[in-house]
């Protein structure tokens, strides 16, 4: 693939986000040898972007978001990325001794900026994740969506360049799932983040994104980089789009599922 | 406020009962069966031995509580400041535990005598003991509760720039704190047995020097007194540290049992 954007980043817009040959592999005690988990991954997320990377269980996708949120550290290849990020992991890690509000206040006290500056934003990211009277509940109080919800708000308060999520619905149920989806829409319209997002469902890669990033099996590497052409704002009618269902169709192929 | 009362009431109304029934049996075996009070004295000898003004209470509990909450003190210190090292530092750990562990299975009241020896007839001895008996649950409690944290929660807080100082202080402190209670709660209770055997030893005052003194005199009633203000100074440091944990603790609340 080499240092070509070969990933069709639309336009003059600048990359946020740029992998190039990035490569993974895990030492392991025994015979087996090293894990392969990522092999020459070259992809670029431009500013405003919202690129969802899909791929079977274990093709190391967890991995490619921990090495762009330096998390991990790359074996191979190199990983640029502009600006401030903000993380949604699968599970909203909450701290249990906070309430909604100052759990979104978190990432605040760790850059020590002014706190009471802050409340009012963190206020106002609750109502925008669609929490409004919940802040001052603690985490034990709020279902899994609405912790899920808390999670994204911390992750914006700060007001990050770039929104990485691994897999942030992936333990939800399908109707608050499909209902996160179009609230994630709403926000990213709003705020014009720039997302990079992981998940291994299909549909969802599909409805959310404006590129839909395929990985083949351990080894991770991309197998296909597919441009969704669909109309935004998007809502839930377009799954019933034969367009929509073209694209999912499309990913299958992608990943083996349809030979 | 009323109802909650009468709620409390209503609660603890079947161990009250049973308190009570088991003085009026004691009394009524002591009577019946003509038992001597230098072998077991009748509950209300005791209560008189209670507010007995010849006995100086007030100075003798202010000496044995004086000691407990000096030594409990030491060891909520420097057991949670221990634990954090342990956590913070692989290599201090590796130092450091095995003396820990050591120390723990050494039969410290043993050394009594020599701390006597040493420090002299006063109540560091006494304060010393009671730290050494409190000091490891407190170190284990804390350093379990530090470990406790969600390995994922660091990512978390690295991913926001977060620092080791700003994990432990935001995320590994607050995340151990229930574990640090249950700590608080098994240490205070050692350090009231700690404090009452170290004045057996050689102590010149405190509740646990009057119980070893009546063994001498043969005032069985003075022994029980003592040990009902040690069995109330007990109750009064528990409830205390209770009280602490659910005003620190309002999110722990649901899953706490009674």
């Amino acid at each position: 693939m080499g240092g070509a954007p070969s990933c069709g980043v639309s336009g003059a817009v600048p990359p946020v986000i740029a992998l190039r040959g990035v490569g993974q592999r895990y030492r392991t005690i025994g015979r087996a040898g090293p894990l392969h988990a990522l092999s020459d991954v070259t992809l670029s997320v431009a500013l405003g972007e919202l690129v969802v990377v899909v791929g079977p269980s274990g093709c190391g996708k967890s991995t490619l978001l921990r090495i762009v949120a330096g998390l991990d550290r790359a074996t191979a290849g190199t990983v640029e990325v502009e600006g401030r990020m903000g993380i949604v992991f699968q599970d909203p890690l909450l701290m249990s001794w906070r309430t909604a509000v100052d759990n979104v206040m978190l990432p605040i006290e760790i850059l020590r900026r002014d706190r009471r500056a802050y409340r009012p934003r963190a206020l106002e990211l609750i109502r925008l994740v669609g929490l409004d009277g919940f802040q001052d509940r603690y985490p034990h109080e709020l279902s899994g969506g609405m912790q899920q919800r808390v999670a994204l708000a911390r992750a914006l308060v700060a007001d990050p360049d770039v929104l990485l999520m691994d897999e942030p619905f992936a333990a939800l149920d399908e109707i608050t799932r499909e209902q996160m989806s179009l609230e994630l829409l709403r926000i990213w319209t709003e705020t014009r983040k720039t997302v990079l997002f992981v998940t291994h469902s299909i549909a969802e890669a599909v409805f959310l994104a404006d590129r839909v990033v395929v990985l083949s099996a351990r080894p991770g590497m991309v197998r296909a980089v597919i441009t969704i052409d669909l109309p935004r704002p998007r809502t839930a009618k377009l799954r019933g789009v034969q367009r929509y269902t073209e694209y999912c169709q499309e990913v299958r192929e992608q990943l083996g599922l349809i030979v | 406020m009323r109802r909650r009362l009468v709620a409390g009431l209503v609660r603890y109304a079947p161990a009250a009962a049973l308190a009570a029934f088991a003085v009026a049996a004691w009394e009524a075996a002591v009577l019946v069966l003509r038992i001597p009070a230098i072998i077991v004295p009748p509950p209300f000898e005791v209560a008189l031995a209670l507010v007995d003004r010849s006995v100086d209470w007030p100075h003798h509990i202010a000496v044995t509580a004086l000691e407990i909450v000096a030594g409990f003190a030491a060891a909520v210190v420097l057991g949670i400041g221990l634990a954090v090292v342990l956590v913070m530092s692989q290599f201090l750990a590796r130092v450091v535990l095995p003396w820990v562990l050591l120390a723990q299975i050494v039969p410290k009241i043993a050394f009594a005598p020599i701390l006597f020896l040493t420090f002299g007839y006063n109540q560091l001895p006494t304060v010393i003991i009671t730290f050494l008996v409190a000091f490891f649950p407190m170190v284990i409690d804390t350093a379990a509760g530090l470990g406790s944290l969600d390995p994922r929660m660091k990512d978390l807080l690295r991913s926001f720039q977060g620092s080791r100082w700003d994990v432990l202080w935001k995320a590994q402190f607050p995340a151990s704190l229930p574990f640090i209670f249950s700590g608080l709660k098994v240490s205070s209770t050692l350090a009231v047995v700690g404090a009452n055997v170290a004045e057996f030893v050689s102590a010149r005052a405190g509740l646990g020097f009057l119980i070893i003194n009546s063994q001498v005199t043969f005032n069985a009633s003075l022994a029980f007194a003592a040990a009902t203000y040690l069995i109330l100074l007990g109750v009064a440091f528990y409830a205390l540290i209770v009280a602490l944990e659910r005003w620190t603790l309002p999110w722990a609340a649901p899953h706490r049992a009674a």
